[in-house]
């Protein structure tokens, strides 16, 4: 660095930085499927971490919150197809039972067309 | 019936009858059939087909459209004769289609896996790019869109109801520049950002309702921001715009959605994308009025009947049609239902975050430096600087960072947190280190184990670069299932082992217990091998793996017999999934007394 301001500027950017990247370690963590305990364990074991090992933590907490979310929309799925197989059922049954209204109307036609005649 | 206009000669049983030139076809509107999708399955509509071979005479012009299958045309009686040979073949292009979807998730799950690995690689972009092409050029061949192709040949009274045909999708510039953003994994933002999750939210409803008899087409009135047409496509979203007045489930939807829970155009792409569940009342009403409009001409038509008992009759038939239709159309309950569903789903989403402000609905931005860049920066910054001394740097700033935001009492040992990892991660000796470089060698162990039982869980090839799946102990566990359940003479010794290796893969370790409930669909109100079946299965499954992870159930081993005697039911109160264990035959739940002779339970390994 030829110029020692922008040399000290520059290195606190990176500073900042990295403390950010913590933060969001630190959010993915609390985000995670970890039980409460393992959450406890990690952000206990986090200042052992060297660089390799806190992106490789970084790495798993992204897949574990990738996959939750996914198994969770899944969920949501199956929900919403049960409620729209329990509407489907509803409108059936009103189909069968206007289907049976008009037999029992067709018979009712009969019987006083007989009576007519 | 693919080919259903194509000119054929006469089938030999049809050559005694005389031929009519085309231009004197006649046009049989009046036996044109509309299949409402949400009314009529499959073979229901090959069945009407079949029926309507017998009825329509021979020189007129039956215009059939199987929109299930993307297929219109009109066509003579004998068409559909010499077509009526083919059904097999519609029969094989369902089938078809049904292994396209297939075949569009497993690549759908491959892309994802290896954006994934090429994330965690830190490859440059443009080698997301390059996947995004590679991967939608390897669906391509395989996707079917529908294209409007006009009014087609119908009456001019008939509702404006737009056809579609088949086509292949090539795709365009746009498609690829979709692909290229549809990439998730990339330097600056390596989560989804907040439309995804209407995105997963709509691709799973379409794949759910069009996997059996659902597959409309038409294109979106309004395209909320980064949802568009394009997109949909992509995902096999492909939604009807129409509003039917106020009729359709999901019209009014967005009233229900909380703005706590989505934005505006979450609401507009979710409204769109409930249109067309099964429940829509559409054509329901030609349904109703299909049979009610015989019964009227039947009435007013009729010679003995007074004049009192008419207007009697036909005041009764409108009755019906009202009561019919207060049913059918009170969608309000089912919206509200479907928005608790989907509130409920996007506070789940949330509540994995203490700082849902911060995180949203599954929302992180990654600083647009990871780490590693950091340090190299750093060491570039630090005139003779070092790369380690710029690591420790970079990493203790980062760990500043975290415990900034971490409120956890930092008096415990690291060994008994190594020890609640270990334990976690099934690796019982990496909780007994007692120096830095030993911790660091422990907790790397710990990552492994965690890496493996992610990639194991949610199907992912790897994890961190480490923790691949094993293949040899599923394909063990699957060969001593087989045997088990085909009941195998030579071993009588064979056992269904729900023991904790059997746990983490789950689809293989549900299956037995899914077998025992698949077998008898009937006995739930389902018809077998229906598209409700299916889905069923697939809600058990779910049902059957949360209830195994979560009960006692997960050390349970069935004996021989269970079988035929036991059926087992996931049963979910107050959020907790237990197991009901019922008689197979008389599906009355069992005493333990009663059902312990099949069963035998192990502690936990």
């Amino acid at each position: 660095m030829d110029d020692p301001q922008k040399g000290a500027a520059a290195l606190a950017v990176l500073g900042q930085n990295a403390r950010n990247s913590g933060r969001e370690i630190a959010r993915m963590l609390a985000a995670s499927s970890f039980s409460s305990e393992e959450k406890k364990a990690w952000a206990n074991l986090v200042p052992y971490m060297d660089l390799a090992l806190l992106k490789r933590f970084t790495s798993l907490l992204a897949a574990d919150l990738e996959g939750t979310v996914a198994e969770q929309a899944e969920d949501t799925m199956l929900l919403l197809k049960a409620a729209a197989m329990k509407r489907e059922f509803a409108v059936s049954h009103a189909k069968k039972d206007a289907a049976d209204g008009i037999r029992a109307l067709e018979q009712e036609l009969v019987t006083l067309e007989r009576a007519h005649a | 019936m693919p080919d259903g206009n194509k000119k054929r000669g006469p089938s030999p049983e049809r050559r005694a009858q005389p031929e009519v030139p085309a231009e004197q076809q006649e046009k049989v509107t009046d036996l044109e059939v509309s299949f409402a999708l949400d009314l009529f399955g499959y073979e229901r509509r090959l069945r009407i087909l079949e029926g309507l071979l017998d009825n329509v005479p021979a020189h007129k012009t039956l215009s059939v459209d199987i929109s299930q299958l993307g297929v219109q045309a009109s066509v003579t009686k004998k068409e559909i004769e010499r077509a009526a040979d083919k059904m097999k073949d519609l029969e094989a292009l369902q089938v078809r289609l049904d292994v396209i979807i297939e075949r569009q998730e497993e690549l759908s799950k491959r892309y994802a896996a290896e954006a994934r690995k090429i994330a965690i690689r830190e490859k440059p972009a443009a080698d997301y790019r390059e996947l995004a092409v590679r991967t939608n050029a390897e669906l391509a061949p395989e996707i079917l869109v529908k294209k409007k192709v006009g009014r087609g040949r119908r009456a001019p009274e008939e509702p404006d109801v737009e056809r579609h045909e088949i086509r292949r999708w090539k795709p365009t510039a746009e498609d690829r520049e979709a692909a290229e953003r549809s990439v998730h994994f990339n330097k600056e933002i390596r989560f989804v950002p907040r439309p995804s999750l209407i995105e997963r939210a709509t691709k799973g409803i379409r794949y759910l309702l069009t996997r059996g008899d659902q597959e409309t087409a038409g294109g979106m009135e309004q395209e909320p921001r980064g949802f568009g047409k394009t997109a949909a496509v992509e995902s096999g979203l492909l939604l009807t715009g129409k509003d039917m007045a106020g009729t359709l489930p999901g019209v009014d939807l967005a009233q229900h959605l909380s703005r706590k829970h989505f934005s505006s155009a979450e609401r507009i792409a979710l409204r769109k994308s409930l249109v067309e569940l099964p429940g829509a009342s559409h054509g329901v009403v030609s349904d109703f009025d299909e049979m009610g409009a015989v019964m009227r001409q039947r009435i007013r038509s009729s010679r003995g009947l007074s004049p009192e008992n008419r207007r009697a009759l036909l005041r009764e038939l409108a009755s019906l049609r009202g009561r019919y239709e207060e049913r059918v159309f009170d969608t309000v309950p089912f919206n509200g239902e479907v928005a608790g569903i989907l509130a409920a789903g996007a506070e789940s989403l949330k509540g994995h975050s203490r700082e849902a402000e911060i995180l949203g609905v599954y929302f992180l931005h990654v600083p647009d430096h990871d780490l590693p860049t950091l340090a190299m920066s750093y060491e570039g910054a630090v005139a003779g600087g070092r790369k380690e001394h710029a690591e420790q740097v970079i990493g203790n700033y980062a760990t500043q960072g975290f415990l900034a935001e971490t409120r956890d009492d930092r008096t415990l040992r690291p060994q008994e947190m190594l020890g609640t990892l270990a334990h976690g991660a099934e690796i019982p000796n990496a909780g007994k280190a007692d120096s830095l470089p030993q911790v660091r060698v422990a907790l790397g162990e710990i990552m492994d184990g965690y890496g493996a039982i992610i990639a194991r869980r949610f199907h992912l090839s790897s994890v961190g670069g480490k923790g691949d799946t094993q293949a040899e102990p599923i394909e063990h566990i699957a060969h001593l299932e087989e045997d088990a359940v085909e009941g195998d003479a030579e071993d009588s010794e064979m056992l269904l082992h729900f023991a904790d290796a059997v746990v983490r893969d789950g689809d293989r370790m549900i299956d037995p217990l899914i077998r025992v409930m698949r077998n008898t669909p009937e006995e739930f109100g389902f018809t077998p091998k229906s598209d409700d079946a299916i889905f069923l299965e697939r809600f058990l499954e779910k049902a059957a793996r949360k209830m195994l992870t979560q009960s006692g159930l997960r050390n349970m081993r069935l004996l021989e017999g269970a079988h035929d005697k036991l059926a087992i039911l996931p049963v979910e109160k107050n959020g907790v999934w237990r197991a009901a264990v019922l008689d197979a035959g008389t599906r009355e739940p069992l005493t333990d007394e009663e059902y312990y002779p099949y069963i035998k339970t192990e502690p936990r390994a």
